[in-house]
């Protein structure tokens, strides 16, 4: 039932050795064997699909700037969302499934404080501020779990559906959503066409840039961003060396929170708030931190991107389908690197 | 190994006060704040059954004397279960269908024995014989309506049942009901054509229309009336917008006119910017069906994209009032059909109106409050004919309620010999946030005026059908 | 192993459970009958595919609804649409069960751990996705209605007592297929894939074959409730296999505890008696759930049936027993 393999696995990359320990693999595909065909195959299947983009996007003409855009628009929130998703996997190696949850308490804390001052960037501002402490506190109960990672994966899950019926009690569920700031109310029009933009949705794309601006100012030129990334490297060293974790992880997860909040509250905005809101973004999120590879903030961006093109390119060419390319892709990407496209190996024990 | 528990103890005491604070703390933001649904002050609850006990039972007490000697009222009373999506994204939606069922029940002398959704109305009865309300929830999906029913129906020992919401739940709640003849089901807002027109069950009643019935008039307004030509279409994915779809275009191209884009936009979508990219720029008009969240994303993303060049035109629960309000100016001059408007005039819409907004503060009649009402309004008239005695197997309360003509909030009411109502549609247009009556369309019947088996030969409406130039 | 001193032992056990299945009809309410414990059952039987491969093999699949889904979806297709008889399609769908198991072991074969817990969510909310969108197969959101349980030997399935029995009988027959597996060595390969991935390479085991066969195992379960679940539902929508019911196989699984199979019966009706009962006391179920949920995974590791072996104060007991049956096992392996 269970042929060995024979031979050991050679020493080195990784991927030649699942390769041989795989004889599915082995004996279907000989490309496997050879990273240099692979990469020509990888290229060829890649200009195709280029190719094919392109030719659908010639199409429609000038409105394939709108599903550019719309896709950027998609992939700023999606990266307002992954970002703090992926640094908490990274450095507290959580799967925070309650990240969908807290986007939506963002949100509508971020409405409540609306409606009493209507005052877009203070409403932004607390309900990020209510979304980083919801998520401390979360923090503060995963803490008792001791990094048993399948077991705070749960009480995260368990803590969404908390959250979820909670501002159904608090918000009731008439969908609703937050009014833009009056200078980003209405649309531009795009130059060289007779095609409008809203500017709300150009901001959701400067604010997702601004993000990974701070985080990577944060993460590459501060002290606290150092001991982040020493964390992600290597956490034991990080408490041996006598630096306290957790207050470091705490401030992780107030970061991520607050992204979160912000998210909700551009979402909100731009979209709209209502039940079953958090589902939909925690999956998309879900899926652009997987694709990129946990733990991984460049993957996140990346991904982010991809993610957030294909899924506009394919809402516009096949409406149908549309949610079946975005999930196959996911499905394809994590079938062909099982650690996403910018992970590491040993960033997914649980 | 001491220490360690007694700090995971502490922690967790720690959590648990945090959570009851948070928990709490909304509990009190809820009683502040005057808009939400669910917040209806507890003065009003406590006095309000008093004026109900007093306005009300006149009707029902003319009737206690006539029947009550020589029929033998069963003691246990009669039992109304009420279904609707409590859970779910459709949350809001279900708490407006409870307030038309305590409503009806209400007028029979019930009381509210609380101010949240899922508490009951008790002290109703009907002839005499004691009516009790039992409430379930689903999240719209079949299975769950159907579990929720057989609760009802098996534990509760519920004798009707009011509801449910959704299309996709009715089917699957005839499919259940059908084998239990004895138990009557009076539809809420499942919308679906096939719960009463292809295969009917003979003990599912509908007192409202369905999605095809809700679009009716408008594919012919749009043509005759507007001048459109050219049409293109956009709504969710699912068998309830292509009964509106398919409503509009078999009308709009009877009368000539072509549609050139059928845009299906798959549930669970938030972001429809490339779905509007997809509108093409040579047509006259776009009809779009939607609910809910979906219509405001919708209409939102419309104007703003396009600044609304090309005039909508709305489906019935896309611009329903229940979501009026969230759509804001957006939807100012939006031609739709369907069945609730604000200005029809009629003295039995004014009194619901003003009944609703004293019993539940600040809620507005909308198609959910007013189509669970008639449920409710209906069974309750057919119980009183047949002197609540549902000993024979509900029949004598079945054929009572197959009979039932009345008078709605919304405009008369009578059923087929499908037990499908026939009703007054309305061709309507949003002005200043309300829904104004630009024409009533009388007596529109489950084939929109088509010979019966043309119309079902036609086949269920889907993403092609009806076919269309 | 001293096979021959426990065959008694099993006997009797079986003579107990087949007691007890007996029994039960006659103790509760028809309703309770149908909703309480046979929904447990059908949900349990589904449950213990996901129990089987996080609690042996350390796979968390969330595919599991993909599979159920698949097998009750195909029966539906098979009856309603091309008019096979009613038994052919009940062993098509059981049959799909582990084809599904193995495509979906295949593609995740090379994963683990958070990957494949993600992965298999893709899969899931996938096959959910198709199940919506692709109507020339599955009619879209409204999926299939008006489905006939099948009589056998001339009981109506789609009569509680009758149904009652029959899935009492698979959810055994499936406890004692898993059981029998994890005696393989095919069983304690898959423990190797929970305990030390590269110790189960370096005896020569493939990690994708084993990953690839638990899932195909697993598959069988998921199947066998995905056909009893349409029986009971008389339907099968994209409801029935939502987000929703993905994760709420998970919670069954986890408020029952992995570390024997049979915890996800316990999970199935513990969350079945939540999800009838917790609206007569509370406005707020979810949250109930939830909490409840979070309590459970907080006080325990192992679920339900953990705190219950603890509260016999057994779990030590239990623990050194199945680290004694596993070493010495491992030793066989060696050898």
């Amino acid at each position: 039932m269970h042929p060995p393999t024979g031979a050991a696995p050679p020493a080195g990359r990784r991927e030649r050795a699942e390769a041989a320990s795989d004889p599915l693999r082995y004996r279907l595909s000989a490309l496997s064997q050879r990273p240099e065909a692979r990469r020509l195959f990888g290229a060829a299947v890649a200009l195709l699909l280029v190719y094919y983009a392109a030719s659908k996007s010639l199409e429609i003409g000038d409105r394939s700037l709108l599903v550019l855009l719309n896709g950027l628009t998609s992939a700023g929130l999606y990266f307002l969302m992954a970002s703090g998703f992926t640094l908490v996997f990274g450095l507290a190696r959580v799967t925070n499934l309650a990240h969908g949850g807290i986007y939506l308490l963002g949100g509508y804390a971020a409405l409540s404080v609306q409606r009493a001052t209507d005052n877009w960037l203070a409403a932004t501002a607390l309900g990020a501020l209510f979304a980083g402490g919801v998520s401390v506190v979360l923090y503060q109960v995963l803490r008792l779990l001791r990094g048993d990672g399948l077991r705070e994966t749960m009480l995260t899950l368990g803590a969404t559906i908390v959250i979820a019926d909670q501002v159904l009690a608090k918000w009731g569920g008439i969908p609703t959503d937050l009014d833009p700031p009056s200078f980003l109310r209405g649309s531009i029009d795009l130059p060289g066409s007779a095609l409008l933009y809203p500017k709300f949705r150009l901001a959701v794309v400067a604010l997702a840039l601004l993000a990974g601006l701070v985080l990577w100012v944060l993460l590459y030129r501060t002290r606290l961003g150092m001991l982040i990334r020493a964390g992600v490297d290597d956490p034991d060293m990080v408490s041996i060396l006598g630096i306290r974790v957790p207050l470091v992880l705490g401030s992780v997860f107030v970061l991520a929170g607050a992204l979160a909040g912000i998210a909700g509250a551009a979402g909100g905005t731009y979209l709209s708030l209502a039940q079953g809101e958090d589902n939909r973004i925690l999956l998309a999120s879900l899926i652009v931190v997987i694709a990129g590879g946990l733990g991984s903030l460049r993957g996140a961006g990346a991904a982010s991107v991809i993610v957030g093109l294909v899924e506009a390119f394919a809402q516009t060419h096949h409406p149908v389908l549309s949610v079946l390319i975005t999930f196959g892709m996911l499905i394809a990407i994590l079938a062909l690197r099982p650690h996403g496209l910018m992970g590491g190996a040993d960033h997914a024990r649980l | 190994m001491r220490p360690r528990n007694s700090k995971l103890l502490w922690r967790l005491l720690a959590f648990l006060a945090m959570f009851t604070l948070i928990v709490s703390a909304c509990g009190n933001d809820d009683s502040s704040d005057d808009g939400a649904p669910t917040a209806a002050p507890e003065a009003t609850a406590a006095a309000e059954p008093t004026a109900a006990a007093t306005a009300a039972p006149t009707a029902a007490s003319t009737d206690t004397s006539s029947d009550e000697a020589d029929t033998t009222p069963r003691t246990q009373g009669i039992t109304i279960g009420a279904i609707s999506t409590l859970d779910g994204p459709f949350a809001a939606l279900g708490d407006f269908s409870m307030h038309g069922v305590k409503l009806a029940l209400l007028e029979y002398g019930g009381q509210l024995e609380g101010t949240d959704t899922r508490d009951s109305v008790s002290g109703a009865s009907v002839a005499g014989v004691p009516i009790e309300l039992v409430i379930e929830g689903s999240d719209a999906t079949p299975d769950v309506a159907v579990e929720a029913t057989r609760k009802m129906v098996e534990q509760d020992n519920a004798d009707i049942i009011i509801g449910p919401l959704s299309g996709d739940e009715g089917l699957a709640l005839k499919d259940y009901i059908r084998d239990i003849p004895d138990v009557t089901l009076v539809n809420g807002t499942s919308a679906s054509q096939d719960l009463t027109l292809r295969d009917p069950a003979a003990n599912v009643f509908r007192f409202g229309g369905d999605g095809a019935m809700w679009t009716f008039g408008v594919g012919t307004y749009a043509y005759e009336e507007l001048g459109h030509r050219r049409i293109a279409t956009i709504a969710e994915d699912y068998s309830y917008p292509y009964d509106q779809v398919g409503a509009v275009l078999t009308e709009f191209c009877a009368a000539g006119g072509t549609v050139t884009d059928r845009i299906w936009v798959p549930l669970g979508t938030q972001d429809y910017s490339s779905f509007v990219a997809q509108i093409p720029d040579d047509v006259d008009a776009v009809f779009f069906a939607m609910g809910g969240t979906d219509a405001i994303n919708f209409v939102k993303q419309y104007d703003e994209f396009t600044g609304q060049a090309i005039p909508l035109i709305a489906g019935p629960t896309a611009v329903d009032q229940s979501v009026l309000a969230e759509l804001g100016d957006r939807a100012e001059g939006l031609v739709s059909s369907g069945p609730v408007v604000d200005d029809s005039g009629l003295s039995e819409f004014d009194a619901f109106a003003a009944r609703l907004d004293e019993v539940f503060p600040g809620q507005t009649p909308n198609i959910f409050n007013i189509y669970y009402y008639i449920a409710t309004k209906s069974a309750l008239q057919a119980l009183e004919e047949v002197g609540a005695d549902i000993s024979d197997g509900s029949r004598a309360f079945q054929a009572a309620l197959a009979g039932q003509s009345w008078t709605t909030p919304i405009g008369p009411v009578f059923l087929d010999d499908k037990r499908q109502a026939v009703v007054d549609m309305y061709l309507r247009q949003v002005q200043d946030g309300s829904q104004v009556t630009i024409r009533t369309l009388p007596q529109v019947n489950a084939t929109l005026g088509f010979d019966r088996d043309d119309y079902i030969a036609k086949g269920s409406f889907s993403r092609e059908n009806p076919p269309c130039g | 192993m001293p096979a021959s001193r426990r065959l008694p032992a099993a006997g009797a056990l079986l003579v107990l459970i087949g007691a007890a299945i007996a029994a039960v009809p006659a103790l509760v309410s028809d309703f309770v009958l149908l909703q309480i414990v046979i929904k447990s059952l059908w949900l349990g039987i589904a449950g213990t595919s996901l129990a089987f491969l996080i609690g042996q093999a350390g796979l968390i699949s969330l595919a599991q609804t993909a599979v159920f889904g698949a097998s009750g979806y195909l029966m539906a297709i098979l009856v309603l649409d091309h008019g096979l008889t009613i038994w052919a399609a009940v062993a098509a769908a059981v049959a799909a069960g582990p084809v599904a198991g193995l495509v979906i072991g295949a593609i995740s074969r090379r994963s683990s751990d958070l990957y494949l817990m993600m992965l298999t969510l893709a899969i899931g909310v996938f096959t959910f996705f198709f199940a919506q969108q692709y109507q020339p197969i599955t009619r879209g959101h409204t999926g299939f209605n008006g489905f006939d349980a099948p009589l056998l030997f001339g009981a109506d399935l789609s009569e509680r007592k009758p149904l009652f029995y029959v899935s009492a009988v698979a959810a055994v027959a499936v406890v004692a297929l898993f059981r029998l597996v994890m005696r393989t060595p095919a069983g304690l390969a898959f423990r190797g894939l929970r305990d030390n991935r590269d110790r189960l390479q370096a005896l020569g085991y493939s990690t994708s074959a084993t990953t690839i066969s638990a899932f195909a195992v697993s598959g069988f379960a998921a199947g066998v409730g995905g056909v009893i679940s349409v029986w009971y539902n008389g339907a099968i929508s994209p409801g029935s296999i939502d987000i929703t019911r993905i994760i709420e196989l998970l919670i069954v699984v986890t408020i029952g505890g992995t570390i024997r199979i049979e915890g996800a019966f316990l999970g199935a009706l513990v969350v079945t008696l939540l999800r009838n009962y917790a609206n007569d006391y509370t406005n707020r179920t979810e949250t109930l759930v939830g909490a409840a949920f979070m309590a459970i995974v907080l006080l325990s590791r192992h679920g339900l049936l953990g705190i219950l072996l603890n509260l016999k104060s057994l779990a030590p007991k239990a623990l050194r027993f199945f680290r004694g049956q596993r070493m010495a096992s491992e030793k066989e392996a060696v050898a």
